[in-house]
């Protein structure tokens, strides 16, 4: 059913190896020179707001229709907004203090938005209101690479960093909570009265591709075989998460299910997370200043005097 | 550092890429209202220049008519004045102006309408002596013929017209036999009866009607004499969808609760049957009392029936079957919305649309249509996908 999934300028298979040759260019040509090079597992928490750039309902109120104002999207912080990363992480000194960070990460992104209608009831004055709720849980398997700069060539350091990522999705998911209630009946606590009506995957009408860039700041304490640190960075997606033509095709059943396309949009998540590096081999000469300042032992030896 | 920015411009020209909507992606779309009370039972869907038009029954018996654009989103709306009822199942283009059928609901004439744009109708004429219409269509010439009943003479009646509106010809056949309350209950939509109607391809017409003392379907010639009669089983069973094409019919009919389909079956061209001796095997799937369509779809200069139906779960149904009467494929619409099917129509993009009533928050029933692209049947056929799609 997703036959137009990855019709675009070029198919996704050029995408995907004009992709790839970018990030081999950048690694073998700037950073293999360069030791000791880091690995490690990273790990965090992400928060994303939604920009709708264009409404789209199966919805479509005429003359007559209720009073509908589209989606409201949840904003950045919230938790309903949060999702988790996690994944493996690298670290290629190029100079000192600047370094490539390639990175493989499982990404999962939460948003939800609430829909409300209200219908005229003949039989009684009290209007009812149709109240949807929609969460919806993307997960993507994205490789980003950033290029950082630490700011002190010290064991302790605030770092800054920016690059981009690309990454594929592994799929969707969708869920729908809904309440019909005469107004004056509604909870004074908006969340409250909902019941799940339905939830299933959704990911017909998503591309499979995504892309975007990212940027940020961090700390970090390193030594000769360890390194940890904490990192926040805002990403920024280039990709229109929806496929047009796809929006309305219904193969997952759930445009007809609970009357709801996306919008057009984009997605901008904010993301904070530790990460964990090792030196494979246990070490070796490591660059700038602190190079002989060895991790857990004292190297000098005292003088003896005769 | 160049690289880098290289790198980056790539996703950027990535990030550039779309897949717009074009005409003839599918789409959907339901069309709300904000009294709760409000119901649609949506009758037929016609392609129009620009897009499409759905002509319902709002509550009981009140004409209301929908446009849509290519895309499928409102392009206008229009609902009878005071006075005119029961619209009739059935859209016909005349001059390339879709037109329709009312009822006086005073007189209980048949009113012509045409719509020449969107939100725009306007009356043409009344049938003159005419009573309670059942069914509209063209004939094999393009010219438009009505199905009604005539309560008086307890008759089923076959209008034939011209291009411009006017009777032409006229046939009644005979019931024989009192049922004003079973037509009214069809009129004010508490007991609908799929009545259906249709040209023969070497001249003459199909339809199904009230006629000795059961519910009938006939096959009648282009002079209006009845050739082939098969009699249904009282008014609680008989064909209630057919469709001749060129390796033999399609046939659904009903007996009480149960729903029989069979493809390709011979229809007999003369004679007195009972639609018993039609045969068909029994679709428990398919929900009693549900209006069922048939069209003849072309799919890669391939032959294909496509049989639309409302299912036992409260789902609208399109398959796809071959010419030999091979279930292909089967696409399912509305699950957990209860749906129901009401029609069919081939775009000109070669997609079907179906129009049906879809219930909004679990109850409050309303007219959509969904529109199922070429690329998409083709694969319900299975057929490979198209390079480059």
């Amino acid at each position: 059913m997703d036959m137009r999934r990855e019709s675009c300028i070029f198919n996704l298979d050029m995408q995907f190896k004009i992709v790839l040759l970018g990030f081999f260019a950048v690694f073998i040509s700037d950073a293999m020179a360069q030791n000791p090079v880091r690995v490690g597992v990273y790990g965090g928490i992400n928060l994303t707001n939604v920009l709708s750039t264009e409404a789209h309902s199966v919805l479509e109120p005429t003359p007559v229709g209720p009073e509908r104002e589209g989606k409201e999207y949840i904003e950045w912080f919230n938790s309903e907004q949060m999702g988790f990363q996690a994944g493996l992480m690298g670290l290629i000194p190029i100079t000192d203090q600047i370094s490539v960070v390639p990175m493989l990460l499982y990404m999962q992104h939460h948003f939800r938005y609430d829909v409300s209608q209200r219908f005229i009831d003949t039989l009684n004055p009290d209007p009812l209101v149709y109240d949807q709720r929609f969460r919806h849980q993307l997960r993507y398997l994205q490789i980003p690479v950033m290029l950082r700069w630490d700011i002190l060539p010290n064991r302790f350091s605030p770092f800054v960093q920016a690059g981009a990522y690309a990454g594929f999705l592994i799929d969707g998911q969708k869920s729908l909570d809904e309440r019909l209630l005469p107004e004056s009946q509604l909870p004074q606590d908006n969340n409250e009265g909902f019941v799940r009506a339905q939830s299933g995957p959704g990911d017909d009408a998503l591309q499979s591709f995504d892309a975007g860039m990212l940027g940020g700041l961090g700390v970090r304490w390193r030594g000769n075989i360890l390194e940890v640190g904490l990192m926040v960075n805002l990403r920024w997606e280039l990709t229109a998460p929806v496929l047009d033509s796809r929006r309305y095709a219904n193969a997952d059943g759930w445009a007809s299910s609970a009357m709801d396309v996306y919008d057009a949009f984009s997605m901008q998540h904010l993301e904070a997370g530790l990460y964990l590096l090792v030196t494979p081999g246990g070490g070796g000469q490591a660059a700038g200043n602190w190079a002989n300042c060895s991790f857990g032992s004292n190297t000098k030896k005292r003088r003896r005097r005769n | 550092m160049r690289r880098f920015l290289v790198f980056g411009i790539l996703l950027t020209l990535l990030g550039s890429c779309s897949d717009d909507f074009e005409e003839g992606d599918s789409f959907f779309h339901v069309f709300n209202d904000d009294v709760a009370q409000a119901k649609y039972m949506p009758e037929s869907v016609a392609i129009t220049g620009s897009g499409y038009m759905m002509l319902s029954a709002k509550g009981e018996w009140t004409p209301h008519m929908v446009w849509m654009d290519a895309a499928g989103n409102l392009n206008g709306s229009w609902e009878a004045p005071q006075g005119i009822i029961h619209p009739a199942s059935g859209i016909v283009s005349l001059g390339g102006v879709p037109h329709f059928v009312c009822m006086d609901q005073v007189t209980l004439q048949p009113i012509l309408f045409a719509a020449p744009s969107a939100g725009q109708v306007v009356e043409v004429s009344r049938l003159s002596g005419g009573q309670y219409p059942l069914c509209f269509g063209a004939g094999a010439d393009g010219n438009p013929f009505l199905v009604a009943y005539e309560r008086q003479s307890r008759r089923t009646m076959f209008y034939q017209m011209n291009a411009s509106g006017a009777v032409t010809g006229i046939k009644g056949f005979n019931n024989l036999q009192e049922i004003d309350d079973l037509v009214l209950a069809h009129i004010k939509r508490q007991q609908v009866y799929p009545f259906f109607a249709g040209a023969l391809p070497g001249g003459g017409y199909y339809f199904n009607g009230l006629v000795n003392y059961s519910y009938s379907f006939l096959l009648i010639d282009q002079a209006l004499n009845q050739q082939a009669l098969y009699q249904g089983t009282q008014y609680k069973g008989g064909v209630a969808a057919a469709l001749p094409l060129g390796e033999g019919w399609a046939i659904h009919r009903f007996l009480n609760n149960d729903m029989y389909f069979d493809y390709p079956v011979p229809v007999a061209p003369s004679g007195i049957f009972t639609a018993q001796n039609l045969g068909g095997g029994l679709r428990f799937q398919w929900m009693p009392g549900t209006p069922v369509r048939f069209k003849s779809h072309s799919l890669d200069g391939k032959n294909y029936l496509l049989v639309g139906y409302t299912g036992t779960d409260a789902q609208m149904h399109l398959s796809v079957v071959s010419s030999s009467g091979q279930e292909l494929g089967t696409f399912d619409l509305g699950q957990g919305a209860p749906a129901r099917l009401a029609d069919l129509a081939i775009d000109q993009d070669g997609g079907v649309v179906l129009c049906g009533s879809f219930s909004v928050a679990g109850q409050f029933v309303r007219p959509g249509l969904f529109k199922l692209d070429y690329n998409e049947l083709r694969l319900l056929a299975g057929l490979e996908e198209e390079e480059g799609s």
